[in-house]
């Protein structure tokens, strides 16, 4: 993540575009001029995204096909900060033209509450991406102080910066010392075995709970000023297929997706082929939304795959089973995290060579000092706890509301609770001298 | 509303105590804190006795300046406030901390601390070093003042909380937290006064050390050396607040050594442009005056980089910058404590101190016998005095005697009848001349010994060795 304070005219521009356009589109009297400011605002959005994210990219790529073929191409390059949430914001303004266009909702007439919608601060970095049907109104409803919401808001944000600081900034460590690569020297050559193995594993374990932390901090801060986010993560690692896990990881992503690229393209209503070239251009559009290489798009093509194969094996079950046993479930789950943290190792080695290298290496037999990987071996040991605390957390959330739970104990437990967890936040956080700087990872995006 | 913010605050004072507690008890602490130490010894020795002179520095200065041989030489109490790393920005906000507890006459401020650096500039050990020196003050109100000059805001909780700085030992050093924890348990109270000094470096430069500097040329530059807008602003408020309380300024070079830097010439004239031409003020540099004849590679850390003065150094320039501050026309003069019982409790017998005055037996001084007569001359003092880990025998011959060019050609030879482990004999005793004392009265020639125990001096003789050593 980057910033530069001229880059708030991105932002401006964005607003002032699909705020014009949604009105456009309203008083538009043709179908044909409706998608003319429709495109308007497609070109504006997607050509900023294009030029600040995937210029360089772009024209990287071409200069190497056509160096297979031994043609010269020398691209200009343009060497620019990514800009702070311009994929979240990019994609929250163009789902508020798009609704507007297949009259799903009316525009707003007030650039002000517009332009909050675009750059409200708990979500404008990192998201949830939210829908302009959900948000807006929220905007024009009066704020009451609340106790219990304002509790609840602050809580989750506590529970996203111990989750954050304590575990997932730990992690960082252990898989930053394995799949550091620099320019002096590629670090992830000299792991073989199990130091991959543990280092994939925990960067599963770090990018989910990384990230969700930052969505329930950012739900939490949004709560505490009264509006209501969706949330964006529902225990990923319980889900039993690709499928379901999908339904449960970057929801608002997802379901952007869904909505405007893979049910547009004509979702799984035009025969088989079809919804299988939809998935697979969806699940690469996602990717490459994730950054300006071919690793995600590998990341992306990959996940489109495992739910190609589900399709197939789904069609061959004659019947659903009605419910699942608990030993049945976890190894369901565990067989969906195997191949999800399988395909993560795409989003990230820096290079397709290095993910290569991970994927002929993770298997060769080697016991490497696994304290030796950035973690002292009590570090190490209280990280696996917590990864099996969250891992056994998350199943009871499945089925009780924890907040529900802690909610109903008497004082004294609750405020043990907040307590312990604030102290635990100030004194096992992974942060202070000697350890890097943790920005949270979908910043970078 | 209310019940959420009385909750709060509940929640807030419980962890704020708890903060509290960890901080105090010390477990999150480092084994043998030296800038603590020197911020405790200063508030130890403001409370009992008057500061004279206050030096500022950083670790050049420390290593460099002997407050004990300053205090016997100059008769004034001197201590060292010195700490790693610093800049002249921290020896500003530090002073203005030392002026609630203690009022000298004069402070003395080595110009390493003008340099390019920012606070801003600070990490890594310089960054940890600062923290250190925050969290020894003691001062409320200054560290508020402080806080915001040298930290950025994300780092006012390490600055403020022990604890939270070092949280990490949690798990990188648990065992520095058991000791701490035992050490809790086990309260040792010392009670020896720390006055800032800090004795790091004991052997000089090297051969190795020496051909880098032949091959690799100096390791500074004085071209390049500049002073940063930060300092320069800290050095008009530092001056400002020593005129608002009539406390004279001295400033001063701790010397590196001669072939370590080059084109000194350009650092030395925007040190006497800032500090002699803009504020008036004297620079005692012992760079740009640099001694030759005293400043060998045994008063030097054996390092190419950043350098500084070993013991024996540190002895050199302690007398160097005494003698300057003493004769130099400007000076205010500072009090004399040679006779106050408080100043002879602390400085009596300390480090050189018989160097600098009359030995009179008691602990300190095992054997002392005066104005005995050698052939050419009559020799002041000789005896033996106790320091913390050998015997020093010690001749004072007065400076009339031998003429200043020959004084390292002299010997002291002695006869005397002694007991060594118990058993009684006559041996001779060849004292050299003692070069890291700068003559006051009386050259100096000594030597140290384990474990001897004079009877009596049957003959003293004073030997320019040159003139008996047989030719070839």
């Amino acid at each position: 993540m980057s910033w530069k304070p001229e880059y708030i005219i991105l932002i401006v521009a964005s607003t002032l575009v699909d705020f014009g356009a949604g009105l456009a589109i309203e008083k538009a009297d043709s179908k044909k001029r409706k998608k003319l400011w429709l495109f308007l605002s497609l070109f504006v959005n997607l050509g900023l995204l294009f030029t600040f994210k995937y210029w360089d990219f772009f024209n990287e790529s071409i200069r190497d096909v056509l160096g297979t073929f031994s043609i010269q191409f020398e691209p200009s390059t343009l060497k620019l900060l990514l800009p702070v949430g311009i994929s979240f914001y990019t994609f929250q303004t163009l789902s508020y033209t798009i609704d507007i266009y297949y009259g799903k909702i009316k525009p707003i007439k007030h650039l002000g509450i517009f332009a909050t919608y675009v750059s409200f601060f708990p979500q404008l970095v990192a998201g949830p991406i939210e829908r302009a049907k959900h948000l807006i109104p929220q905007f024009y409803n009066k704020v009451v102080f609340e106790y219990e919401r304002v509790k609840n808001g602050l809580l989750l944000m506590l529970w996203g910066m111990f989750v954050k600081v304590v575990i997932a900034d730990r992690l960082a460590i252990l898989v930053n010392t394995v799949y550091k690569h620099d320019e002096t020297h590629n670090y992830l050559l000299d792991h073989t075995g199990s130091s991959l193995f543990i280092a994939t594993f925990f960067f599963m374990f770090q990018l989910y709970l990384d990230f969700s932390a930052y969505s329930n901090i950012a739900i939490g801060a949004a709560r505490v000023l009264g509006f209501d986010l969706q949330s964006n993560f529902r225990r990923p690692y319980w889900a039993t297929s690709i499928a379901d896990f999908w339904h449960r990881w970057h929801i608002s992503l997802s379901t952007w997706f869904r909505d405007y690229v893979y049910i547009p393209l004509g979702g799984n209503k035009r025969g088989i082929k079809r919804h299988l070239i939809n998935l697979l251009i969806t699940f690469v559009l996602s990717g490459v939304w994730h950054g300006a290489s071919w690793n995600f798009a590998l990341w992306g093509l990959l996940n489109g795959i495992f739910l190609i194969a589900q399709v197939f094996i789904d069609k061959r079950k004659k019947t659903k089973t009605s419910k699942a046993s608990f030993v049945k479930r976890l190894l369901k789950s565990v067989l969906v995290m195997f191949l999800w943290g399988g395909s993560l190792v795409f989003f990230r080695a820096q290079t397709f060579d290095d993910a290569i290298y991970v994927f002929q290496n993770i298997s060769i037999f080697g016991w490497d000092n696994l304290y030796e990987l950035g973690l002292t071996a009590s570090e190490f040991k209280f990280v696996f706890y917590c990864i099996i605390a969250i891992y056994i957390l998350d199943y009871i959330q499945e089925k009780k509301d924890l907040y529900k739970i802690l909610a109903g104990r008497n004082i004294v437990i609750r405020f043990a609770v907040y307590i312990v967890a604030i102290l635990m936040i100030i004194y096992l956080g992974a942060y202070g001298e000697n350890v890097g700087d943790n920005q949270f990872l979908y910043f970078q995006f | 509303m209310k019940k959420m913010l009385i909750k709060i605050a509940v929640i807030m004072i419980v962890v704020l105590g708890t903060i509290y507690y960890l901080d105090t008890s010390k477990l999150f602490s480092f084994d043998e804190d030296h800038v603590e130490k020197r911020w405790d010894g200063l508030y130890k020795f403001s409370s009992e006795n008057e500061v004279d002179l206050l030096i500022l520095g950083n670790s050049k200065t420390y290593c460099g300046i002997n407050p004990k041989t300053m205090s016997s030489r100059l008769g004034a109490n001197t201590f060292v406030l010195a700490t790693p790393n610093g800049s002249l920005t921290q020896s500003y906000y530090n002073l203005r901390e030392a002026l609630t507890v203690c009022k000298p006459k004069m402070v003395a401020i080595e110009v390493s601390t003008l340099n390019s650096t920012t606070m801003a500039d600070k990490e890594g050990s310089g960054k940890s070093f600062l923290y250190k020196d925050f969290s020894a003050r003691r001062n409320i109100y200054e560290k508020l003042i402080t806080t915001p000059q040298w930290f950025d805001l994300e780092e006012y909780a390490f600055a403020w909380s022990t604890s939270i700085r070092n949280h990490n030992f949690l798990f990188t050093n648990t065992e520095q937290i058991e000791k701490n924890r035992e050490k809790a348990k086990n309260i040792v109270v010392n009670n020896k006064l720390y006055l800032g000094r800090y004795v790091r470096f004991t052997s000089g430069i090297q051969d190795s050390i020496l051909s880098k500097y032949k091959t690799d040329g100096p390791s500074v530059n004085g071209d390049s050396l500049t002073i940063s807008n930060e300092q320069l602003n800290s050095l008009q408020l530092l001056i400002d607040l020593l005129k608002e309380n009539n406390i004279q300024p001295v400033f001063f070079t701790i010397p590196v050594y001669k072939d370590h830097i080059e084109n000194y010439d350009t650092r030395y004239n925007i040190l006497t442009e800032l500090i002699e031409d803009k504020y008036g003020y004297e620079l005692f540099d012992f760079q740009q005056f640099y001694q030759e004849d005293m400043l060998k590679t045994d008063c030097f850390e054996n390092t190419y980089g950043n350098q500084h003065m070993t013991y024996l150094g540190s002895l050199v320039v302690t007398y160097n910058l005494a003698d300057s501050i003493q004769n130099s026309p400007n000076s205010i003069g500072l009090p004399n404590r040679k006779g106050d019982q408080l100043w002879h409790n602390i400085f009596y017998g300390e480090e050189n101190y018989f160097y600098n005055n009359p030995m009179i037996k008691g602990s300190k001084v095992l054997f002392v016998q005066n104005d005995l007569i050698a052939p050419t001359c009559s020799i002041k003092e000789i005896g033996i005095v106790q320091e913390e880990k050998f015997k020093l025998i010690m001749a004072k011959v007065p400076k009339s005697c031998i003429s200043e060019s020959e004084k390292e050609d002299f010997q002291v030879q002695l006869i005397v009848d002694v007991k060594m482990k118990g058993k009684a004999q006559r041996i001779q005793v060849k004292l050299p001349y003692n070069k890291y004392h700068k003559p006051g009265e009386y050259y100096i020639y000594s030597m140290p010994v384990q474990d001897i125990e004079f009877v009596q001096i049957l003959q003293t003789n004073i030997v320019n060795t040159k003139l008996t050593a047989p030719s070839n």
